[in-house]
């Protein structure tokens, strides 16, 4: 099987402190797996160095066979696109002008926008419900819209792996399930497709497989139906939890 | 819709070309104004006259071509304040930073005091205030490096503080001499264009236009970077390199200006600021057509200080006037933007 991405022996910690220790992973094109974890678990810090923003303590991550410190930061700008869960978009840009910037990675020279990467941005845009606001500034946005803008960026990127921090976390019911369609397009178009998420009822529409890290380590490695048990992520989450199933997806409920 | 119909969100060749033909054309009518502005003849049509070959007398050439040069100077000073304030302002997410943040203006004014204090003016000012300003710079960048974390904050305090002791320093220095010499430091540091030489027009223009040139090829870039450090680097960017290279031209450029005109306020705060109420915040249209207004502006400026002469009886430097018209317009933009961001 051809990995999108695969880390080996990944360890990263901060003032001595360890974050991530011996991560192994392995993710293949168009599969979609969810980071689950408590707070401070090493999520994000994960997703940081799947990206190549942030370099590990120790280890290596492989970006379709390659080392990805092999790669030059726009090589890996047209394989990888993130979506973070904090970024501050500057204010006074608008967002069409802020969608462009993710062809940045695939354009030359100065960086004009074509015909071509308007309607991609266009057809983004609607997508993540954001049609007909082209010309409003980011600053005038809900803290929602700003999260569809970041997904929609992340779309006209056209990466074979996505990487979702939080995604949902400032959306509705309505565009959290929108999110959660198109990760499984991308899915079937073989984009392989990494979500954190808080939200564990949520993992069954994001996923097939679940991550779960704990104190830096990968506690559970497993298909969503057999992770996604009382059994196994009560321990972990210091939570009692029990399971029941709607519409087909198990729904787990703290005691 | 097509690419036009979204207006000023999207950057196409047409809107660039547009607003930078705009920009040179203002820059060409200034240049033709401030040539013909001094205290007093030739004017206009002389102006006009030696330019397209037609008859002109010897005595208004020679004149023109003085001006010329202090005019050229004076639009490369201007071109390169307003580059440079548009790249700190996006670099450093601070829009009070001007081309002499990054302890610019400390290192020149320092060593171009020193050299002007103990040699006496001469060629030897410009070029100890060039590596003035070079040296502040290299110091400003080294001292605001600790490990691998982005210097932005560090920068800014690293600058202020050179700077102050810069300024500390001359105050020092000016109460040890004679009155006539701190005159001449305080005469040079509050900016004036002079009239050149060619050689000195020449090297300016050297500086400058490589500078801002490095400045437009990185803007793609820098466009990113006003994302934040990370932002940009999901997206592609080298940021190190990319900043590194960015403060460095800004830096050569501002030192190559500060080094013949002094410091020069305000230039580098208000046509960026005014620009980009207008064409929005992207640096790959807003730093060429800053650079083209900026120099149109302050050769404007500059022509005023002599069209001002028989009032005073002496030029006003050109540095103090920028400050006094700049000043209020810059209060009207900043509640003009304040106003426009609680709306």
């Amino acid at each position: 099987m051809s990995f999108a991405i695969a880390s080996s022996g990944l360890c990263q910690s901060f003032g001595g402190q360890p974050i991530l220790d011996q991560i192994e992973l392995a993710v293949a094109a168009g599969e979609r797996v969810v980071l689950l974890g408590a707070n401070g678990a090493g999520k994000s810090t994960l997703l940081d160095i799947l990206a190549g923003v942030r370099s590990p303590t120790a280890g290596q991550v492989l970006l379709e066979g390659q080392a990805l410190a092999a790669y030059s930061r726009v090589e890996v700008a047209r394989r990888i696109a993130s979506v973070p869960q904090n970024e501050a978009l500057p204010y006074d840009l608008s967002v069409i002008a802020a969608v462009l910037m993710g062809r940045a990675p695939h354009q030359r020279g100065f960086g004009l926008a074509g015909a071509s990467d308007v309607e991609l941005c266009q057809q983004a845009l609607a997508r993540v419900n954001l049609a007909g606001l082209e010309q409003r500034q980011l600053g005038t946005l809900s803290g929602g819209e700003r999260q569809r803008v970041l997904i929609a960026r992340a779309l006209v990127q056209q990466p074979r792996l996505l990487l979702l921090d939080e995604p949902t976390a400032s959306l509705d019911l309505r565009h959290t399930l929108i999110v959660s369609e198109i990760v499984a397009e991308l899915a079937r178009q073989g984009v392989a497709v990494i979500s954190a998420l808080h939200d564990l009822n949520l993992a069954p529409r994001f996923a097939q497989r679940v991550l779960f890290i704990h104190r830096g380590r990968i506690a559970i490695d497993a298909p969503v139906d057999l992770a996604l048990t009382p059994e196994r992520l009560s321990p972990l989450l210091g939570v009692e939890l029990v399971r029941a199933e709607a519409a087909g997806r198990p729904v787990l409920m703290p005691v | 819709m097509t690419v036009a119909a979204h207006g000023a969100g999207v950057l196409t060749g047409r809107r660039l070309l547009g607003c930078v033909g705009l920009g040179a054309a203002a820059l060409i009518v200034a240049l033709l104004l401030a040539v013909s502005i001094g205290s007093g003849p030739p004017g206009l049509t002389d102006s006009l006259a030696v330019l397209f070959a037609a008859d002109a007398d010897q005595s208004s050439t020679a004149v023109l071509e003085m001006r010329a040069l202090r005019v050229l100077l004076g639009a490369l000073a201007g071109a390169a304040l307003a580059a440079v304030g548009v790249v700190l302002q996006l670099l450093l997410r601070n829009p009070l930073a001007d081309p002499y943040i990054v302890g610019v203006s400390g290192g020149a004014a320092l060593l171009g005091s020193l050299a002007i204090l103990f040699l006496g003016a001469g060629p030897w000012v410009p070029a100890a205030a060039f590596a003035g300003a070079a040296g502040a710079t290299f110091f400003t960048l080294a001292a605001a490096r600790v490990g691998s974390q982005p210097p932005d904050v560090s920068i800014l305090l690293v600058g202020v503080v050179v700077n102050a002791f810069a300024a500390a320093v001359i105050t020092f220095l000016k109460t040890l001499v004679e009155a006539h010499k701190a005159q001449e430091v305080l005469f040079w540091l509050v900016g004036f264009v002079g009239y050149p030489r060619p050689a000195t027009v020449a090297i300016v223009a050297l500086f400058v236009l490589s500078a801002v040139g490095v400045l437009v090829w990185l803007s793609p870039r820098l466009h990113l970077m006003a994302l934040g450090d990370a932002a940009a680097a999901r997206l592609g960017v080298d940021v190190e390199r990319t900043r590194i290279s960015a403060l460095l031209a800004a830096s050569l450029a501002t030192g190559a200006v500060v080094a013949e005109t002094g410091l020069i306020g305000f230039v580098g705060l208000v046509v960026p600021h005014a620009l980009r109420l207008v064409l929005g915040p992207d640096p790959r249209l807003l730093l060429p057509v800053a650079a083209l207004f900026g120099g149109a502006a302050l050769c404007l400026t500059d022509a005023l200080t002599r069209a001002l002469f028989p009032l005073f009886y002496s030029e006003t430097p050109v540095g103090a006037l920028c400050a006094v018209i700049g000043a209020p317009i810059f209060v009207l933009l900043l509640r003009r933007h304040l106003r426009g961001s609680r709306a």
